[in-house]
């Protein structure tokens, strides 16, 4: 690519210089921007997706409201999520990101906790019967630790696509982070830049995955039946 | 002796199909009852409208005192360690951590899986995970308790195992249902035998099993056999 464009493709050689150029002070303040919008967004995803699973277990109309707000949030484009969040919160705010981070990914996690519902053990259900339970403690005690394995296998989907969408949500308005940089690097020329940034962000995705969410997905193993 | 679970004329459909059809049985305080009867007849329907986690359609079901049902599947929390699976039952039931840490070591004594409490039920045994489920509906303190096909899937030396644990739990005075398809598993540890034939099924014979000889009880099986009753 870089032989066929060179005008456009910098080398491995440039890119890696322009990394130097960038500073690892900027790069690492741009990563742990980009990691906390991401992070942040996940949770105001998950706690979403946790509040909506236990209405939808103890109340089957909010199963069924639950689940067609879901198909609704996917249906709606991650760019018209990150406009209308721009649009209440300004490029300053760092609202806009993470709110567009927990737009992508309160419908994975719910799908997969949804799912969970469905495959989840009903053995379980009948042991807390047995044993009892009220459907608050069936639950928290039974049903809730089950759906983990589920909740973390949806959650390695969902944290990588918070890294990719907190990238675009930055690039469209934001003071900072990777995707920020990487737009303006573009915008001022700087191409080994832009070739920079999304290296930091593939080596980013690549640390995240093996660094964490691999080690508690093995760990999250030992909830299977 | 008094009754403390009494069944009149029951009678249980799932829709169309009639499952039990006049079910008469009455279990004595302290007494072992074994309830035997072939495949799909209704033994685990009976046992779950006893425990009242199933309803019926008509008929009379009276049970005096707390009733813990041990399921035919082995049904524990794999992240929990047998301990964490009893206390988890010890508190949904209301009881004090202390008192409860201090039965489940008495019930594992009983049981003989002392030294299988710390382990996940992955790391144990069929006949082990078996017992740890027995432990966990004992932690409630049940007056009676019911065991649905206890020896299924178990090998000869757990089986074993198991119902000298049964009989401990007898010589301690609580009152036991066990269902089971093999009478020979119910045999050596059950007062009587019930004997749940046909379908819609209904008891055909309760079997005073008491001091009868294996000769004794292979001439009773043949007679109610020729009878129609077994």
């Amino acid at each position: 690519m870089a032989r066929a464009y060179p005008e456009l493709i910098p080398t491995p050689l440039e890119t890696l210089r322009a990394m130097g150029a960038i500073g690892a002070q900027r790069i690492l303040h741009a990563v742990l921007v980009t990691l906390e919008n991401s992070i942040t967004g996940y949770l105001v995803g998950l706690a979403l997706a946790l509040v909506s699973v236990s209405a939808a277990y103890t109340n089957r109309h909010a199963a069924a409201f639950f689940d067609a707000l879901n198909t609704l949030i996917q249906s709606v484009s991650i760019l018209v999520w990150a406009i209308v969040f721009i649009m209440i919160f300004g490029v300053v705010s760092r609202k806009a990101p993470i709110l567009v981070v927990a737009a992508a990914t309160y419908p994975i996690l719910l799908s997969g906790l949804f799912g969970a519902l469905r495959a989840l053990d009903k053995r379980f259900a009948l042991l807390a019967r047995l044993l009892g339970a009220s459907r608050y403690e069936e639950l928290i005690h039974f049903i809730l630790p089950g759906m983990i394995p589920y909740l973390v296998a949806a959650s390695r989907s969902a944290i990588g696509i918070a890294l990719r969408i907190s990238v675009v949500a930055e690039a469209f308005g934001a003071s900072g982070g990777v995707g920020y940089w990487l737009v303006y690097s573009y915008d001022v020329g700087f191409r080994e830049g832009v070739f920079a940034w999304a290296l930091i962000l593939v080596l980013l995705m690549i640390i995240v995955d093996y660094a964490l969410l691999r080690p508690v997905e093995r760990w999250s193993m030992k909830w299977r039946v | 002796m008094e009754s403390v679970i009494t069944v009149r004329n029951l009678r249980k459909s799932y829709g169309e199909n009639l499952v039990l059809d006049g079910v008469n049985l009455e279990v004595a305080r302290g007494e072992v009852l074994g309830i035997v009867g072939p495949n799909g007849v209704g033994k685990s329907t009976l046992l779950r409208i006893i425990a009242g986690v199933e309803g019926y359609d008509s008929g009379y079901v009276h049970v005096r005192g707390r009733v813990g049902l041990v399921p035919q599947e082995t049904i524990l929390l794999p992240w929990k360690t047998l301990r964490g699976n009893a206390l988890l039952a010890a508190r949904i039931s209301g009881l004090p951590r202390e008192v409860a840490e201090a039965r489940i070591e008495e019930l594992a004594d009983i049981l003989g899986i002392t030294g299988y409490l710390d382990m996940h039920p992955s790391q144990v045994s069929g006949g082990t995970a078996r017992k740890a489920q027995i432990m966990m509906m004992l932690v409630l303190e049940p007056d009676i308790l019911l065991l649905d096909e206890p020896f299924t899937g178990l090998d000869v030396n757990s089986i074993a195992a198991l119902q000298e644990s049964i009989l401990k739990l007898k010589r301690k005075g609580l009152t036991m249902v066990v269902v089971s398809h093999m009478i020979s598993e119910l045999a050596s540890i059950a007062d009587r035998i019930a004997f749940l034939t046909h379908r819609p099924a209904r008891v055909s014979r309760i079997l005073d099993v008491r001091g009868l000889s294996r000769g004794e009880l292979a001439a009773e099986l043949f007679r109610g056999l020729v009878n129609d009753e077994v």
